[in-house]
């Protein structure tokens, strides 16, 4: 205490700098107050979803089972898209306590999050099913779940002959009937390098000059799955590119929709399940995700559709195709991606972006 | 040739009719007034005039034009309403200039005519205020000159003293007749007041359910009633179920309800009964039993006495007869101690009691 | 008097409730977000401070300005828009009976009973490319490939057009209904066709009508972002769209925060404008 003026102007920056992350988070999600400052009940563990059938896959085999086997309540919160809300999380553990007590975190959000510290690490003793998966899918956060692969999704009738390049999007013959992914810039942008400079990086102005020549070609940018799906489905588009889980899904109820793998590469991505920072109840969230990571719930994983870092999980030839990553030929395609220049040049990338959109 | 004239106009909505095969003519420079209760068909009848409501069946011609279907804009009508409908956003100046500037007068005229008629109105130094700024007077004398400087074959006046103080109102009157006959303009005036019927109509049309029940001078209507509505709407009266009860050579003697009254022989009585009038002003109070040539006298005691300023309005009970209205100018203070209860005399003129016919 | 000032000071504090809500959720916030927008974000981290960096980024990175331009012409396109369209509904409410008034407004106000997923399917149904208007056009042998309806400014401008229409037309029915039709008759009388009591009388009597409903839709339509992402094939660019992705996807709450600020400034302006043209056609 002998600089007393030190002191309160750091307390005072810690308080404006968490009331303000908090209230900026408040302005977003009313019910934040509710959840953040729920009393903590080692019976209840948190949980995110998604929408659709991979949230009614989470929901049947890795949540409801769980809640049985080790009596506790599982409680939800929907995401909006694929993405945990890392901006909202951020600002709850500033704040007191996150909302959840497990979240999923894409490779770039691992990044950002090491870089925050609002994970917790979890030593890999916590985690005995840790046995079974490859080592490369082990953070110190939490095991790499959901491979999931991103590929050319096409019409079998009316796009002819298959494509095997990501160049078939420029084709003339498809102009007005194809789209890009918007909510994933930062992959769509390695596409386009990987189509014409064979490998994903730079993003340079050689990048967006491949992409103003496809401009008039599409019809639309989507930004989540669900509205691809809908693409797809009202026949507004024959191709894009587009993840294999989807794929499947869409074939299953009729579509004549195919998964492609380019010549050039595609891309494998993951999530990380881990604990934020002042879980309420991390034990038990460790426990989850020690739960998921066991031969039996990858198993489920890999028959609904979905790769599997587990070495105990076996496939069926059907089930091999679906995932797209059973295939050692296959998995020879994934381009490996470098997610800390993702993160880092994600804001530099999205200036370039939204010049070419408004050009 | 009429200014305006109406054959057999019908308005119905749905199965009522609200005017009812009317027919109507108004003279150049004819003041006449239609005149009724509320929902007798009046105003339906001057906005069928004006061009707002269109007639189901008939003919409407203004200035010997059939105007039948030809809309608001172009029949040459001068229309002030109850609520002035002043332009609200326009000076006093515009608002008058605006009739002129639809016919395309030129500018010069334009300006030398609105002053004209700002100045009829006596409003001439008013032009570049605002509607708002004025009184309602002032702005019920705008819309009269705006109205009137189109020069319009016929002037309408819907109520246009309604929403003014009875001051005003009285004084407006008298101002609207002058300058009614120094600009000799047909005008159409639309009023659910009798005492502003009587005061200012060359011709008084009562109507009643979208008929016309009497048309005439004011006098007319107000001493000669030709139904019972009319007598009851046109100010206070005595109205009693009578009988001829005896004759002679210049008078009738009546039996209304118990009281004995004798009436002109030149009235004719069809059938014995009859409604007989008599207008509550024409019978004199006495305090003693006074005879007179020409008159009844009967006792009777005061129910109620109701002080009215110039007027005092007594209900007096005739012996084995009816209650009688009776109104007295209040010409000196405490004429009659007339304290409800008290013996008085009511003293009936023959020629004030009217037969009507039936 | 001095009771009467006595039950005002008491009155004063019924307000109290609805004036700590608003410095709990609007001007606490607000402070925040002015303090947030001089931290400054890099490698991921926030740093609380002062800093101009946010502010001279949306100046000078040659993107921010644009969108924000763009977003008031959106804007300014959409209030057209409505005005144009909602303008004769009003009217038409106005003349109606209670019932058909009813009905007209059960319309106007359905869109924004139903949620914008809903709505979306709609649209595509109606405007897309195998839609009811392409293949009847198609049918007809009017055109031979499918208009471009949506993913462009058009289907946005629609879609945001058949959701605003109710919040032009709303203050337009109350400017219309306060005007007293013996006026317009009034003008009818002098002389006036109906085209011109329109122009001369019911128009310009309906100005406060309209600066509010303009002003209440440009507001609200300076905020938009979902529905340019789905009807607008994410290619119509707004500036709360690039707020959304600033902190979504790339956690920059600061450089968010300079935006919503810009974004708050020119909608500030707006209605400060709005007060003034107020002032003028209402007195």
């Amino acid at each position: 205490m002998t600089d007393k003026g030190n002191f309160s102007s750091k307390l005072s920056r810690r308080t404006v700098l968490k009331s303000a992350a908090g209230a900026g988070a408040a302005l977003a999600t009313p019910y934040f107050f509710v959840k953040a400052h729920a009393a903590s009940d080692p019976k209840v563990v948190r949980m995110y979803n998604y929408d659709g059938t991979l949230g009614e896959f989470y929901d049947k085999h890795w949540y409801e089972p769980f809640a049985e086997k080790f009596d506790v309540k599982m409680d939800f919160i929907r995401l909006k898209g694929s993405r945990a809300p890392l901006e909202k999380i951020q600002a709850q553990i500033a704040n007191g306590q996150p909302e959840t007590d497990v979240f999923p975190l894409h490779p770039d959000q691992l990044i950002f999050a090491r870089r925050n510290k609002i994970a917790m690490e979890i030593p890999r003793s916590a985690i005995p099913e840790y046995e079974n998966i490859y080592d490369e899918f082990i953070t110190e956060f939490g095991p790499c779940l959901v491979l999931w692969s991103y590929g050319l999704a096409y019409n079998t009738e009316l796009v002819d002959p298959a494509p095997t390049s990501w160049k078939a999007l420029w084709d003339p013959k498809y102009a007005g009937k194809v789209a890009l992914n918007e909510g994933l810039k930062d992959q769509t942008l390695q596409m386009v390098n990987l189509a014409f400079k064979g490998s994903p990086y730079p993003v340079d102005e050689e990048t967006f000059k491949h992409l103003s020549d496809i401009r008039p070609h599409l019809v639309a940018l989507w930004s989540s799955g669900a509205d691809a799906e809908q693409l797809f489905r009202n026949g507004e588009i024959v191709m894009s590119p587009f993840w294999n889980g989807r794929v499947t899904k869409l074939k299953s109820e009729g579509l004549p929709l195919a998964f492609a793998v380019p010549d050039e590469g595609f891309f494998v991505r993951h999530s990380v399940y881990g604990v934020p920072l002042n879980a309420a109840n991390p034990e038990m969230g460790i426990e989850w995700i020690n739960f998921v990571c066991g031969e039996e719930r990858q198993k489920r994983m890999v028959e609904f559709g979905y790769g599997t870092p587990n070495k105990l999980v076996e496939h069926t030839p059907e089930q091999a195709k679906a995932v797209i990553v059973a295939d050692p030929e296959v998995v020879k395609k994934a381009v490996p991606e470098d997610f800390t220049k993702i993160l880092d040049n994600s804001a530099a990338w999205t200036d370039m972006w939204n010049k070419w959109k408004s050009s | 040739m009429s200014t305006v004239e109406l054959r057999k106009v019908e308005k119905r909505y749905g199965s009522v009719a609200a005017v009812h095969s009317l027919d109507l003519a108004i003279e150049p420079g004819e003041f006449v007034t239609l005149l009724g209760p509320s929902g007798c068909g009046k105003s339906t009848t001057l906005r069928m005039v004006a061009g707002f409501v269109q007639p189901n069946a008939g003919t409407i011609e203004i200035g010997g034009k059939d105007v039948t279907g030809i809309p608001p804009h172009r029949r040459e009508v001068g229309l002030v309403f109850q609520n002035y409908a002043l332009f609200p956003h326009m000076s006093v100046y515009k608002n008058v200039e605006f009739g002129l500037k639809m016919r395309g007068v030129d500018p010069s005229e334009r300006r030398s005519r609105v002053e004209e008629a700002l100045g009829l109105v006596k409003l001439g130094d008013y032009s570049e205020r605002m509607p708002a700024q004025l009184s309602g007077g002032q702005q019920q004398r705008v819309a009269l000159a705006r109205a009137l400087v189109i020069r319009p074959n016929v002037l309408l006046l819907d109520e246009p003293f309604g929403a003014l103080d009875k001051q005003l109102r009285d004084h407006m009157r008298i101002e609207l007749r002058d300058l009614q006959r120094k600009l000799n303009i047909s005008t159409m005036f639309v009023t659910h007041d009798q005492d502003e019927a009587l005061s200012m109509s060359d011709r008084i049309v009562v109507m009643s359910e979208g008929t016309v029940c009497q048309v005439g001078g004011p006098n007319a209507i107000y001493e000669k009633p030709n139904s019972r509505f009319v007598a009851d709407f046109m100010g206070r009266s005595n109205l009693f179920e009578a009988r001829q009860v005896d004759e002679s050579n210049d008078a009738r003697t009546l039996d209304a309800e118990g009281l004995l009254l004798n009436a002109d022989k030149t009235q004719e009585l069809n059938g014995g009964n009859a409604i007989v009038m008599v207008r509550p002003e024409k019978i004199e109070l006495l305090e003693s039993e006074t005879n007179r040539d020409g008159s009844v006298t009967v006792g009777g005691k005061i129910m109620s006495s109701v002080y009215l300023g110039s007027t005092v309005q007594y209900e007096v009970k005739v012996e084995d007869g009816p209650t009688v209205l009776v109104v007295r100018q209040n010409v000196e203070d405490g004429s009659i101690s007339a304290q409800p209860g008290s013996p008085v005399f009511l003293s009936i003129p023959h020629n004030a009691v009217y037969i009507i016919p039936q | 008097m001095s009771q009467t000032q006595g039950g005002n000071s008491k009155a004063w504090w019924l307000l109290s409730p609805g004036v700590g809500l608003y410095i709990l959720t609007f001007f606490i916030p607000l402070a925040m977000l002015l303090v947030l927008s001089f931290a400054k974000f890099e490698n991921s981290v926030t740093t609380i401070g002062f800093f101009f960096d946010n502010y001279v980024k949306i100046m000078t990175d040659g993107i921010t300005l644009t969108i924000f331009y763009r977003t008031v012409q959106l804007a300014l396109m959409i209030t057209v828009s409505c005005l144009v369209l909602g303008y004769p509904v009003a009217v038409l409410m106005r003349r109606s009976g209670p019932r058909a008034r009813l009905w007209l407004l059960f319309f106007i106000v359905s869109p924004l009973l139903t949620s914008i997923i809903v709505r979306n399917v709609a649209w595509v149904l109606i405007l897309g490319r195998s839609g009811i208007i392409n293949d009847t056009l198609i049918d007809w042998g009017w055109i031979s490939t499918p208009l471009p309806l949506m993913y462009n400014t058009f289907g946005v401008v629609l879609a945001v057009v058949h959701v605003y229409l109710s919040f032009m037309v709303l203050p337009l029915f109350g400017a219309l209904i306060a005007i007293d039709s013996s006026i317009e008759e009034a003008a009818s009388s002098l002389g006036a066709s109906p085209l011109r009591v329109f122009l001369t009388v019911t128009l310009p009597l309906s100005l406060p009508g309209v600066t509010a409903g303009c002003t209440l839709v440009f507001i609200l339509s300076m905020g938009i972002y979902l529905t340019p992402v789905i009807m607008g094939g994410n290619f119509v660019l707004t500036l709360p769209m690039l707020i959304t992705d600033s902190v979504r996807n790339l956690y920059n709450w600061p450089v968010a925060s300079a935006m919503a600020l810009m974004l708050l400034a020119a909608i500030g302006a707006m209605v400060l404008l709005s007060a003034r043209v107020q002032k003028m056609v209402g007195g």
